[in-house]
């Protein structure tokens, strides 16, 4: 009868005693199992939305630090700007999966109809067509406006937004922002040339009886600047002027697609898919812009003269990072190639917006998982000291027969320990099957009030900011699809990795719970027990 | 020749400032192959005496010696695994487990050699103190009081030791069966050159022993 034999005896012929330890551990050992199945659940889901995602960082003006140094936005011509040979040599840092730039105008058409968005329609007549300060980039929400590949276009209701980008096979039909329905993607000549060809959407397509092949012609107003009265010195426009000048631009329809639509919310909360803001982008190369902008720039000069601050071409770059963990690094070691009064941004917050509800379960699952490991503790410890009171006798038994202290610990051990793997190995299952049903229905709560209060929110914005808070709205579509695609990807799974955890948490839980009883066995005299 | 030595054993409790003496200065000599009888009364220190010499406690003064050796030395724990086998008054044995499980536990403890066969060593064992082979195989607590203090001496022979102890054996049970015990260890002693140390009440053990001490108030009225 060596010690297993002893304990093996021990569990199996006092079978009430070890009935109860096998519930108890059970019990609480379900509790450990879930909770530990949600977080393994929790760390998959942020994975796969990690990778949905993705981690892409911008480069944008330091807003608050230009305003600081000149106490208002000051003049903008002083500032450096961005130029491709910067955002080249980041993009070629090792944390950077791709990258692209791009630039933007606005264009208007006398033969081309806007696609008008029930929305778009009931605020296009506070908009202001042809604004020239939407000719280039400039404002940051024009900047984010561009990062993906331009998804979010600000000129629906103002014109047609010309969005352009390095990539010939644009950025935003492979991140799946956009789809190529006819029609093909540039090549790399157009892209080098900068040749004036375009993709279009469906719906501008169908609007205007448009087809790949097709010639569009597109037109800028340039209008007459005078002095602004007061001491700046400042150009300013008359925009109740007839246009000095109308340039025009025909281009090519070398593609057609069609915009990814996207999730809103209704009045009563719900949400409902809704028309794509693409629908009046239409995308180009970066060189065509820039080509276009030489053009508008040299009739400026005509008109208004070369002291005026020409147009120039800021770029809105999106790099990808291999790994979203590598953002510190990454713009820790790339801060240093800035122009002065750049900034990274990173979309590290709609991340964190969307994976909100998921951290509140996790928190809640972390504090149960404590809470459950330290219960477990002291209710095992508590249980398994009255049992090995009960045992004593045998225990001093043991001892005036000379065995040793660490073989008896040890046949404690074991006995708790055959007891708790057959307690641990049915609860990973149970506790799985529960954890699944509660942190599932605990989540879409959360979704639930989550997407309630952006809803509340962008409801918010459009009352206090009037109906151009399009990137709001945008932002909040987003989210709320973000949040969705959480859910969907959110699963309580079992895999070989969560088993061992839970068997590594368990049975260490159990080990740490037997050890206090032990050090009350080892205590025991002998001579006290039996004589 | 002296198998077990107790020289100047003393053990006392400390009662405020005072210090309350169970045993004072206890000093004999056991040999082996004969069978010792420790009496007196009530309260006189015979069990204390009993668990010094059996390692289960630790003198305040004086030493035991074992085969000339200092058992501290030898170290108690191994001391009571390898040199002697304890019978208590209560028999003491493990009751979820069969009289041959019983035995053998005490085998698979002990560091001395043991045959490999040892459920068959256990059975002999046990026919030997007069367990048969149809209760050998019954949980201890199905027996009667004999047989678990016979269950309990077969363990204590279990581990190939020259030296039993023994405290109040037969305490529990009637004439007929006490008579049965004793002839046992008398067996033992002077069949088998065991060394057998009885503390009893027993006027008939002590008519029986070889060697009789007389325990008085802490004191041996009987130095050997």
């Amino acid at each position: 009868m060596n010690l297993f034999k002893r304990g093996f005896a021990s569990v199996t012929r006092k079978a009430g005693k070890s009935a109860i330890l096998l519930v108890l551990i059970f019990i609480l050992c379900n509790i450990i199992a879930g909770a530990i199945s949600v977080q393994n659940a929790i760390n998959k889901t942020r994975e796969v939305m990690q990778d949905e995602i993705g981690m892409e960082v911008s480069i944008s003006l330091d807003t608050a630090s230009i305003m600081k140094s000149n106490s208002s936005m000051g003049d903008i011509s002083n500032i450096d700007s961005l130029t491709p040979e910067v955002i080249k040599e980041i993009g070629t840092s090792e944390y950077v999966k791709s990258y692209d730039y791009y630039t933007s105008m606005s264009l208007t058409s006398k033969t081309l109809s806007l696609v008008e968005s029930e929305s778009d329609s009931s605020t296009s007549e506070a908009s202001i067509p042809n604004d020239p300060a939407n000719s280039t980039g400039g404002s940051k929400s024009q900047g984010n406006a561009s990062s993906g590949g331009g998804l979010m276009g600000v000129s629906s209701s103002g014109g047609f937004k010309l969005s352009g980008g390095e990539n010939a096979n644009v950025t935003a039909i492979e991140d799946g922002d956009v789809t190529l329905s006819s029609g093909s993607t540039f090549t790399q000549d157009q892209m080098d040339n900068g040749e004036n060809v375009v993709l279009i959407s469906t719906d501008l397509a169908e609007a205007n009886n448009l087809s790949v092949g097709s010639t569009i012609t597109m037109n800028r107003s340039l209008y007459k600047m005078s002095a602004s009265s007061g001491t700046s010195g400042r150009m300013k426009i008359d925009r109740t002027a007839t246009p000095a000048a109308t340039l025009s631009f025909d281009f090519t329809v070398v593609g057609i697609f069609e915009p990814q639509s996207e999730l809103s919310t209704s009045e009563d909360g719900t949400l409902e898919q809704v028309q794509s803001s693409l629908v009046n982008t239409m995308y180009t190369s970066n060189t065509t812009i820039n080509l276009l902008n030489e053009q508008v720039s040299a009739e400026e000069k005509t008109i208004n003269g070369e002291n005026v601050t020409s147009t120039f071409n800021q770029y809105t770059p999106t790099f990808v990072l291999n790994d979203p963990e590598d953002l510190g690094v990454f713009t820790s070691t790339q801060k240093s190639k800035l122009p002065t009064n750049y900034i990274f941004t990173d979309n590290s917050d709609t991340y964190n917006d969307a994976t909100a509800p998921m951290e509140n379960l996790n928190w809640i699952s972390g504090i149960i998982l404590y809470v459950a490991i330290g219960a477990t503790v002291l209710i095992l410890s508590l249980l398994i000291t009255l049992f090995l009171r009960d045992r004593r006798h045998e225990m001093g038994i043991y001892l005036s027969l000379g065995e040793r202290k660490f073989k008896i610990a040890s046949q404690i051990l074991f006995e708790v320990m055959c007891i708790a793997i057959i307690s641990i190995s049915l609860s990973i299952f149970s506790g799985n099957m529960l954890a699944s049903g509660i942190s599932s229905s605990m989540l879409e709560n959360q979704i639930v009030a989550e997407q309630q209060q952006a809803s509340a929110d962008a409801k918010v914005a459009s009352k206090s900011f009037g109906p151009g808070t399009k990137t709001t709205q945008d932002s909040t579509s987003k989210l709320l699809a973000t949040t969705e695609e959480m859910k969907d990807s959110y699963s309580v799974s079992l895999d070989f990795s969560v088993i061992i955890l839970i068997f590594v948490v368990g049975v260490g839980t159990v080990f740490i719970s037997t050890l206090i009883p032990i050090v009350y066995t080892l205590r025991l005299k002998p001579k006290k027990i039996l004589m | 020749m002296a198998i077990l030595e107790a020289q100047g054993l003393s053990y006392y409790y400390q009662d405020g400032d005072s210090k309350r003496y169970i045993l004072s200065n206890a000093s004999y000599s056991f040999e082996i192959g004969k069978f010792y009888a420790i009496i007196g009364e009530s309260g006189s220190g015979k069990t204390t005496f009993l668990s010094l010499i059996s390692a289960l406690d630790e003198p305040k003064s004086g030493v035991v010696l074992y085969d000339g050796k200092d058992i501290r030395s030898i170290g108690y724990e191994n001391y009571r695994r390898n040199k002697i086998g304890i019978v208590f008054q209560s028999y003491n044995l493990i009751p979820f487990m069969t009289a041959i499980e019983n035995v053998q536990v005490a085998m698979n403890i002990t560091d001395n050699d043991i045959p490999k066969n040892q459920r068959e060593v256990a059975s002999n064992l046990l026919d030997f103190v007069g367990i048969d082979s149809t209760k050998s195989g019954r949980t201890v607590n199905k027996l009667s009081g004999g047989e678990q203090q016979r269950v309990a001496i077969a363990r204590s022979l279990a581990t190939n030791v020259d030296l039993i102890m023994a405290d109040e054996p037969t305490g529990n049970l009637d004439e007929e069966r006490e008579d049965e015990i004793i002839n046992v260890f008398k067996k033992l002693a002077h069949e088998h050159n065991k060394c057998i140390i009885i503390v009893t009440h027993s006027e008939k053990i002590a008519n029986e022993a070889d060697g009789v001490i007389k325990l008085k108030r802490g004191v041996f009225e009987t130095n050997g």
